[in-house]
């Protein structure tokens, strides 16, 4: 019966491993060659039902469906800040990520830096410097991305693939439809990843509902079982906001999530996959995995030895149906390679766009595009390597902490540039520079402990910038009007008031040939 | 300078933006009622659904969600009409003043 399951576990692999460089040899066949937005946004043409996929399956990783049921049972109440974030954050797209896309197709950006420099008066050290923390937040978070697929994998085939072997067949495969399917070969297999990852999501918890005999008898068995575990002690607000703030900003903020503001065909594209992605986030992710972690309160009302958040779900289906184990390793494979590859790319662009173009002004899309795969062969070496190695791992673990966290340094530079034509050039780049390095000396020095409150690295980052962001506008001159004028004027004629959009829409129509 | 923006780029100016916007800053407050143990913070199953804790956290966050759709039905909608409308009417305006039809980048 254990071998039956591990062959078939095998040959689901292989037959999502093969789905997936399919559709990547299908989209290579599409794409259009040296062309910037084809290669890295998909032409900024996605309907709603693909940049709904995206959105979801870029955002949600392998955490969201092993670790988030997980850290539900272990840490309770605790973690129901994952419900917030992942509710709130979409509707962020309301506010910002219409007039990201709006500035976004009207210059052309492709990346974060591309936008901020070009506000902050085409600052080349403003572009540099959002750059390097770009690629500084998608490294560690992209190799914790493939460490714990391959870490999931090796544990639910009880070792047939090893941590090694998975490490290189996924990183082999990342590559090869990055590489050659570009970002269209990344949302379309999105698209299909979080659909296999939110139908498991919601199977598990009514599986587990089901062995727990029943919805009421399942959570009274866990407030019987773990009641602790369902109050909040009261003394930990500061984490509490501070991973509320950082993930729900990170809903845009993150390069790959930014980006992912470029790509829609419409504004009305994106406010409506905003919508539903909020409503897919909250309930599809959130509270299934809230029904999976706090039912399982009394399943497993003593936690196993050498437990971590990663085991709940494996440990579910190896007690009650071992059979859904190809099924698991599948959906594990979805959860995190619609989460890496979109990294990849990310950050690819980032590093042919932002870094190389700056020093090679004169080069053309077709060495661009040479260099992006280039880097992006380089990167998933890098993650390869570092996640092998011991000595990797030790150095990854700190920035990984706060990887999404360190993002929320583009915050401030951001609201200037959409809504406070009052911001300068030097707030941009100093607030940028010192949020992050308080950032890094307080998650590596380990001095947040020392600190008042409980709060963490990037939220002391964070309030460092924003002094610092508003402090130094305030002392030096804004923005020239140039920059106002192409921002802030666009913005006002792309997304006028309701009164002015209808007088503007008259007239034009008035002047429109098929007008009868 | 280009208007004045919002007050520090965060409050918005309009009367209705304003509303939005403490609507969400209620619905934080909210969030952390159970948090800071001032209210709603229990282990009790109500009516056999959720326990307390659980439940109005839910309550909340399902409320953010209520805020979207009431902001896309209430305004975004149509705003993204207009701006969609609007971007055609400008690429349309430049192109007609550079003679080539090529959407500017």
């Amino acid at each position: 019966m254990t071998d039956a399951i591990t062959l078939s576990t095998l040959i689901g692999i292989a037959a999502y491993m093969l789905l997936i460089l399919y559709i990547g040899y299908r989209a290579y066949r599409k794409n259009v060659r040296d062309d910037m937005d084809d290669r890295y946004l998909v032409g900024r043409n996605l309907n709603t039902f693909v940049l709904v996929g995206t959105l979801f399956a870029t955002w949600f990783s392998t955490f969201a469906f092993l670790g988030g049921p997980g850290t539900f049972y272990l840490t309770g109440v605790n973690w129901l800040l994952f419900g917030f974030f992942n509710s709130m954050g979409p509707v962020l797209i309301l506010v910002f990520g219409v007039r990201m896309w709006a500035v976004g197709r009207r210059y052309g950006f492709v990346t974060p830096s591309d936008l901020l420099a070009s506000y902050y008066d085409h600052s080349k050290r403003v572009r540099l410097l959002v750059a390097a923390v770009a690629i500084v937040v998608l490294f560690p978070y992209s190799a914790i991305q493939l460490s714990g697929i391959a870490k999931a994998v090796a544990g639910l085939t009880g070792g047939v693939v090893t941590y090694t072997t998975a490490i290189l067949f996924i990183a082999v495969a990342v590559a090869l439809y990055s590489i050659f399917g570009g970002s269209r070969a990344v949302v379309w297999t999105d698209a299909i990843q979080g659909f296999i990852f939110a139908f498991l999501l919601i199977a598990t918890a009514a599986l587990v509902v089901s062995w727990a005999d029943g919805w009421t008898a399942g959570w009274s068995a866990a407030a019987e079982a773990q009641p602790d575990k369902l109050v909040f002690s009261g003394d930990t607000a500061g984490s509490y906001f501070t991973l509320m703030l950082l993930w729900t900003f990170g809903w845009v903020l993150t390069p790959h999530l930014w980006q992912r503001m470029y790509m829609a065909r419409s504004a009305q594209t994106l406010v409506k996959s905003s919508v539903i992605a909020s409503g897919l986030a909250l309930w599809v992710v959130t509270f299934s995995g809230a029904v999976i972690g706090f039912v399982s309160m009394g399943l497993f009302p003593e936690i196993p030895a050498g437990f971590d958040s990663d085991a709940l779900v494996p440990l579910l289906y190896s007690q009650f149906l071992p059979a859904m184990g190809v099924v698991l390793v599948v959906a594990t494979f979805a959860a995190g390679m619609s989460t890496l590859d979109a990294q990849v790319i990310s950050g690819s662009s980032i590093f042919s766009l932002d870094i190389y173009r700056e020093y090679r002004s004169n080069a053309d899309s077709r060495a661009l595009g040479r260099v992006g795969h280039r880097f992006e062969a380089v990167f998933v070496v890098a993650l390869v390597v570092f996640t092998l190695l011991p000595a990797g791992q030790e150095l990854l673990i700190p920035l990984a902490s706060i990887g999404v966290g360190m993002a929320l340094v583009f915050l401030m530079p951001l609201i200037g540039a959409l809504f406070w034509p009052r911001a300068s050039e030097p707030a941009a780049f100093w607030s940028t520079a010192a949020g992050w390095a308080v950032m890094l000396v307080l998650q590596i020095g380990g001095y947040a402990e020392n600190l008042p409150a409980t709060f963490g690295p990037p939220a002391w980052g964070f309030f460092v910038a924003a002094a610092v962001f508003y402090t130094v506008s305030l002392m030096t001159d804004p923005v020239s009007k140039d920059s106002q004028e192409r921002f802030h004027g666009y913005l006002a004629e792309a997304f006028p008031s309701v009164e002015a959009a209808k007088s503007r829409v008259a007239i034009a129509l008035g002047n429109l040939p098929f007008r009868s | 300078m280009h208007g004045r923006g919002r007050i520090l780029g965060i409050v918005p100016r309009s009367r209705r933006n304003r509303l939005f916007f403490l609507w969400a800053v209620t619905n934080v407050i909210l969030t952390f009622l159970p948090v800071w143990d001032v209210a709603f913070n229990s282990s009790t199953l109500v009516g056999g659904i959720l326990p307390i804790t659980v439940l109005w956290s839910y309550a909340v966050f399902a409320s953010n969600l209520a805020f979207a759709i009431a902001y896309y039905f209430g305004w975004a909608r149509k705003w993204a009409a207009d701006a969609d409308w609007e971007e055609r009417l400008v690429l349309d305006r430049e192109a007609k003043s550079t003679g080539t039809g090529e959407e500017p980048r």
